[in-house]
């Protein structure tokens, strides 16, 4: 407990000194103020998921997200739906399906760039609301072979998520990016019958900190024409 | 398995366990056993026949019924998934000094779990 508390005090740490060092330097190279407005929304998909969904026999899903630049910051939103199914041991098997958002805001160090491009680091606060089942089948040597079905039918899950990630203009109105998800603090509620194993959108449960990654697609809506970019003070 | 506050050996007949037909410690001289519970209800009666101090041709029967708490958890799809056992608590006993549980968690490592004192 000790130790993975102190792992995520670190990596919170190194966030927050790499988040400072880009703001210190953005704040050098760009001083003019960038008025908090919403500008466009963007609609996207994560490609992973759907790859995902057509080569891994155990997954299946997908993910939409949406953010709203509002010059500096963008608030995000992502929705996804997720199943998996997994074999286990003596013809047992787990099987979740469920739905997830996020709900959040990064900052942009690139205020300036024209293309709107962006490298980025947010937060999100992640829920889950999903089932899963599980048929447990154990061999024991004096009681021989137990076999157990577990349902849990209506579990919720939050947690919180620390992110960074780019987004580049490929094409007019489109963009393309990753978002690397740092995730942790999990809270489940419901798992009434077996502990939760696979969280919809976070990910396998009791694991401390997680690791998550998209690359997603955008396509942009404009929400109010955007005025050329100012010229860079000196 | 104590007597008074030390531990000392005690010979068993045998010991028996509900759910199986397995015996266990069968004409065995010890002072710890490692025994099973059973994965498929919530409460384990272990009978216990065996020669109390100073007697070897007088056996003594005794039993004590435990009951526990299952939480099933998937560890991986290679490990599959498995029972926690916790929460031991005596629900019965016959011996003369109630068995008392110093660990309510139970595993299958080292860890001693209940001491009976005769």
């Amino acid at each position: 407990m000790q130790r993975r508390t102190l792992k995520l005090s670190c990596s919170l740490l190194l966030c927050l000194l790499v988040t400072f060092s880009f703001a210190q330097k953005a704040k050098k190279t760009d001083s003019l103020k960038v008025k908090f407005y919403p500008r466009s929304l963007r609609a996207g998909t994560d490609l992973i998921s759907l790859i995902k969904s057509n080569t891994d026999k155990t997954f299946s899903g997908w993910e939409a997200n949406v953010d709203v630049d509002c010059g500096k910051y963008y608030v995000t939103f992502d929705y996804g739906y997720l199943t998996r199914n997994y074999s286990l041991p003596f013809n047992g098997a787990y099987q979740n399906a469920g739905t997830y958002w996020r709900l959040g805001a990064d900052i942009n160090l690139l205020k300036k760039d024209p293309d709107r491009n962006m490298f980025f680091f947010g937060i999100r606060y992640g829920h889950s609301s999903f089932s899963e089942s599980a048929t447990i089948v154990s061999v024991d040597p004096y009681f021989g072979e137990t076999k157990r079905f577990l349902n849990n039918s209506t579990v919720t899950a939050t947690w919180a998520e620390l992110t960074t990630g780019l987004r580049v203009k490929f094409f007019s109105g489109f963009w393309m990016g990753y978002t690397a998800r740092m995730k942790f603090a999990p809270n489940v509620k419901g798992d009434t019958q077996m502990t939760t194993y696979d969280i919809p959108g976070y990910g396998l449960h009791g694991e401390g900190i997680y690791w998550g990654f998209n690359y997603q697609i955008f396509w942009s809506i404009p929400i109010v024409k955007q005025k050329k970019p100012m010229p860079i003070a000196k | 398995m104590a007597e008074s506050d030390s531990v000392n050996t005690v010979t068993f007949v045998v010991i028996r366990v509900s759910g199986t037909d397995s015996v266990f410690y069968k004409n065995k001289k010890t002072s710890t056993l490692k025994l099973p519970v059973s994965p498929r209800v919530l409460q384990t009666t272990f009978t216990l026949q065996y020669y109390p101090k100073g007697d070897t041709v007088n056996s003594k029967t005794d039993s004590v019924k435990l009951t526990y708490v299952k939480q099933y958890f998937v560890v991986s799809p290679e490990c599959g998934g498995y029972a926690y056992f916790s929460n031991l608590s005596v629900l019965s006993s016959s011996f003369v000094r109630e068995p008392k549980v110093v660990n309510s968690q139970l595993s299958t490592g080292a860890t001693t779990n209940l001491e009976i004192k005769l």
